[in-house]
């Protein structure tokens, strides 16, 4: 089971890595967000310990509880991703409205 | 102590006063006070370093600190010996003539104020590389003097060879700090310390590292452009292009003896090897002899004083090369003589320039009748320069010639007093050409202006330099035991103990001399014609002058790889950046770990049992994220985005992590619609049809990361857990907090000062999202860019 996770990172790596080098502005949004996902999963996964409990207190002390550290951390990157991304889409917009393309080899002036 | 800060930052506060002050001077004709006033500076200077002597005498060297980085061994620290001593009388010394010199060379038209400004600079940074005790601080200090240097030459900056020059001299000698910075580093490696006084006792270890050779090549490549050495030269003779005062004070007499001067500061710690003499002897004698067939070539009175320089700065080298205690006396006694009788002649050459309007032996000559004063001066000073009796020159020679006859680890006896003599034949026969050419014989051409003498204030200088030249000839023993001695025992590193006398009796130096003087006078009278073969030669090997690999190898070989490299590295093109960047990450870091990184043991990774719920979401996380690639449809893409961040909420779910569950899906649910509302706006994705190559490439550094991060992540989940910080949170949030959900705990009062800067982030991200839909008017240069295309 444990292999299996390193290889869903991997994937997530890879496949935004793919669309951040294409030339559409949108799909490196999509990357970069799929990128996102990655990271975050690499954090948590790094605070898994097979089987353990949500880190609330006062209920059965006797389980172990998960890492409540790397949690907090990815929840803070959740929300910043998502800022980021807003962000991202509505530069994308107005690169748009302003250059109309989306081609970002376009946005400099040169092709390919 | 405090005298030596005095010594070195009282021109820096000189040059700073007259920086805050000039816009008040501008107003007020202060005429030739200002040059009265400024002089006060080197002439402090001068006491102060005098009243520093009777303690070097007594003591001998004393050193001065204060910390600056602690940590790194980096301090101001000043070292008081003898050759510091020596040379700081020379820039203080010298640096109070030019100053009176410029007072009357300097007309009205000129910006005095500026040139008193960075001269005081110079002097300054100058005083204050001979007094460092600390490689850094010299470093400071000697970059400064480029620095300066550079100001000055483009003094008349409105000149094409003014500017041409101060360029040329601060690359050059630019390239050769940054080398010898190298080279300091390194020997910090070999020695632990950066204190010049610790690392001269550190000699026998330094000569036996290994980096002692690429140590001293790189430090060596600082003072051979500093000093111009060949093949580093030719800066020089471009540099005369600056007002004459800076040509005799910087260009002769202080700046390019520099490097000299570290040569002979670190002599006790490099010297003693045959790689030393090979190499600082070997250029030395190069340059002397290159300086020398150069200077007789010249009509140009201070381009022949330049090449002269050069050829001189090669034998004070070559002496310093040889290594043995004689020598350095040898070369401590020349560096003063030429000191003194090269700052007189530059002096004249002003002089010349200014009464005939131009300084070309073509133009001038047959001075005697006009100038009688100067040709005194310029007398002594050139026969002092040829090296005939009763001037410093001829001493210091007879003791060049001596050291050559007794240099260690040379293989040919008879090669080195061959060069020497060869060298000093030209030095005999340029010398004749500056004095009976602009004195005796009559020019071809006449000059612009009729000459007339220079006024009592502009001889006042070179004649005090000419009356100390015939005194180092015929009173020598006064200089010796007052500060040679104590300078030559600290570049040989035991007790000198110089005899100088004119008479020797009959010995062999005695007779290379007499050789010198006849075959000196020989190629005089044949100097015209040797010069037209002269001129042949170089006309049809022009790829022979080092000037050759500067103009068209530097000038014009450096801006077309430079704007290649840009037009390479900086082409614009997001997709050539990230594949760069991505790629070198990835293989550097993936390299290391290889190499450093335990091996995988697997031992760890199948413990856990299988799970039906964890493979379907593993498997679904990897078909939706292959599947935002691959739709070619936006709108498909778009949810198998989506998909994946509902996979990934599950995920926390599976993990313990129902606050992240939670915050994803809101999250995910939220982006989804926000990119679907902005594709709305947005054109359709457009057909890129990449060529077949770069699909290639794309997939093949996606395969890369994915594979990288892949295998990171396997090392984490092998390795060994160690106990994290967790259990303190968990014990502590009930406590201090008053919350059981310790994940919530974490966010809002422990990491609260992380969660504020976030809401910044947040605003901040907010603020331009609105900024960017709201402002409606297209700059102006976006247009331009895309008419551009």
């Amino acid at each position: 089971m444990k292999l299996l996770l390193p290889l869903v990172i991997g994937v997530l790596f890879a496949s935004g890595t793919y669309l951040m080098l294409q030339r559409n502005i949108l799909k490196l949004v999509l990357g970069l967000s799929l990128i996102g996902h990655g990271a975050n999963v690499v954090l948590i996964s790094s605070g898994w310990i097979g089987t353990g409990q949500v880190p609330i207190l006062g209920r059965d002390e006797s389980m172990p509880f998960v890492d409540p550290i790397p949690q907090a951390l990815v929840l803070t990157a959740i929300v910043i991703g998502f800022a980021a991304l807003a962000f991202l889409l509505v530069l994308s917009l107005r690169v748009y409205r302003d250059l109309k393309t989306t081609d970002v080899a376009e946005i400099k002036g040169q092709k390919g | 102590m405090t005298s030596i800060l005095i010594i070195v930052f009282f021109p820096f506060a000189a040059s700073l006063l007259l920086l805050l002050l000039s816009p008040a001077l501008q107003k007020i004709n202060f005429g030739t006070r200002l040059g009265w006033a400024i002089s006060v500076v080197p002439f402090t200077c001068v006491a102060l370093i005098l009243s520093l002597l009777p303690g070097v005498h007594a003591g001998g060297a004393s050193t001065f600190h204060i910390p600056w980085v602690p940590r790194y061994g980096i301090e101001l620290s000043f070292l008081v010996d003898g050759l510091s001593i020596l040379f700081g009388l020379l820039i203080s010394g010298i640096g109070f003539l030019v100053v009176v010199y410029s007072i009357w060379y300097l007309s009205e038209k000129e910006d005095r104020l500026k040139f008193y400004l960075y001269l005081m600079m110079f002097m300054g940074a100058m005083l204050g590389v001979v007094f460092s005790n600390n490689l850094f601080g010299l470093f400071t200090f000697w970059e400064l003097t480029s620095v300066s240097s550079f100001m000055l030459i483009g003094f008349w900056y409105h000149k094409d060879v003014s500017r041409y020059g101060a360029t040329k001299a601060l690359v050059i000698t630019g390239v050769g700090g940054i080398a010898m910075l190298a080279g300091f580093i390194v020997l910090y490696s070999i020695t632990g310390t950066f204190d010049i006084s610790e690392i001269l006792l550190m000699g026998d270890v330094i000569r036996a590292s290994d980096f002692y050779v690429p140590a001293l090549i790189l430090i060596f490549l600082g003072c051979a452009t500093k000093s111009a050495q060949f093949p580093f030269h030719v800066w020089l003779p471009n540099a005369m292009e600056a007002p004459t005062p800076v040509s005799a004070y910087l260009h002769s007499a202080t700046m390019v003896k520099a490097g000299i001067f570290l040569v002979a500061r670190l002599s006790p710690a490099f010297s003693g090897t045959a790689f030393w003499t090979g190499l600082v002897a070997g250029v030395g004698l190069t340059t002397m002899v290159v300086g020398g067939y150069m200077a007789i070539r010249q009509t140009d009175l201070k381009g022949l004083l330049a090449y002269s320089t050069i050829s001189q700065l090669g034998m004070i080298m070559a002496m310093l090369g040889f290594g043995t205690q004689y020598s350095a006396e040898a070369a401590i006694v020349h560096i003063i003589n030429h000191a003194g009788f090269k700052a007189a002649l530059f002096m004249i050459v002003g002089i010349i320039d200014h009464g005939c309007g131009t300084r070309d032996l073509t133009y001038v000559g047959g001075l005697k009748k006009e100038m009688p004063h100067s040709f005194k001066i310029a007398l002594v000073g050139c026969l002092s320069m040829a090296g005939l009796p009763i001037f410093g020159g001829f001493i210091s020679k007879e003791m060049f010639y001596e050291s050559t006859l007794h240099m260690p680890y040379s293989g040919f006896p008879y090669l080195i007093p061959f060069i020497a003599v060869s060298a000093s034949i030209f030095t005999f026969a340029y010398s004749f050409k500056f004095l009976i050419w602009g004195f005796f014989y009559d020019a071809p051409k006449s000059p612009p202006h009729h000459p007339h003498e220079a006024p009592a204030l502009g001889l006042f200088s070179p004649a005090l330099l000419a009356i100390i030249v015939v005194l180092l000839g015929i009173a020598p023993g006064f200089f010796a035991h007052g500060v040679l001695e104590l300078a030559a025992s600290a570049v040989s590193g035991k007790t000198a103990d110089l005899n100088l006398a004119l008479w020797h009796g009959v010995n062999t130096p005695l007779i290379m001399s007499f050789f010198t003087v006849v075959i000196g006078i020989f190629l005089f009278m044949r100097l015209k014609k040797v010069v037209s073969v002269q001129d042949k030669l170089s006309e049809k090997v022009p790829w022979l002058s080092p000037n050759f690999v500067y103009n068209k190898g530097f000038l014009e070989g450096i801006p077309p790889l430079t704007q290649a490299c840009m037009r390479w590295f900086q082409s614009g093109n997001l997709k050539q950046y990230l594949s760069v960047i991505i790629t070198f990450v990835m293989l550097s870091t993936f390299g290391l770990s290889i190499s450093q990184g335990n091996p995988l043991t697997f031992a760890r990774l199948f413990q856990t049992e299988l799970n039906f719920v964890h493979l379907l979401t593993f498997i679904l996380l990897i078909v939706a994220s292959l599947a935002t690639v691959c739709f070619k449809n936006r709108i498909s893409a778009i949810l198998a985005l989506g998909m994946t961040g509902f996979l990934v909420a599950f995920f926390y779910v599976l993990m313990g992590a129902p606050d992240l569950a939670l915050t994803q899906f809101l999250v995910e649910s939220v982006a989804v619609i926000l990119i679907l509302l902005v594709f709305y706006f947005l054109p359709p994705y457009f057909k890129e049809a990449p060529p077949q190559r770069t699909k290639i490439s794309d997939i093949s550094i996606s395969v890369l990361v994915g594979s990288v991060m892949t295998y990171y992540m396997l090392m984490v989940m092998d390795s060994h857990l160690t106990e994290t910080i967790a259990g303190y949170y968990l014990e502590v949030s009930e406590k201090l907090a008053g919350g059981r959900n310790v994940v919530n705990v974490v966010i809002v009062d422990f990491r609260g000062l992380d969660t504020m800067f976030e809401i910044a982030v947040f605003s901040i991200a907010a603020l331009g999202v609105y900024g960017m839909l709201k402002l409606k008017k297209k700059p102006k240069h976006i247009s331009k860019v895309l008419g551009s295309k």
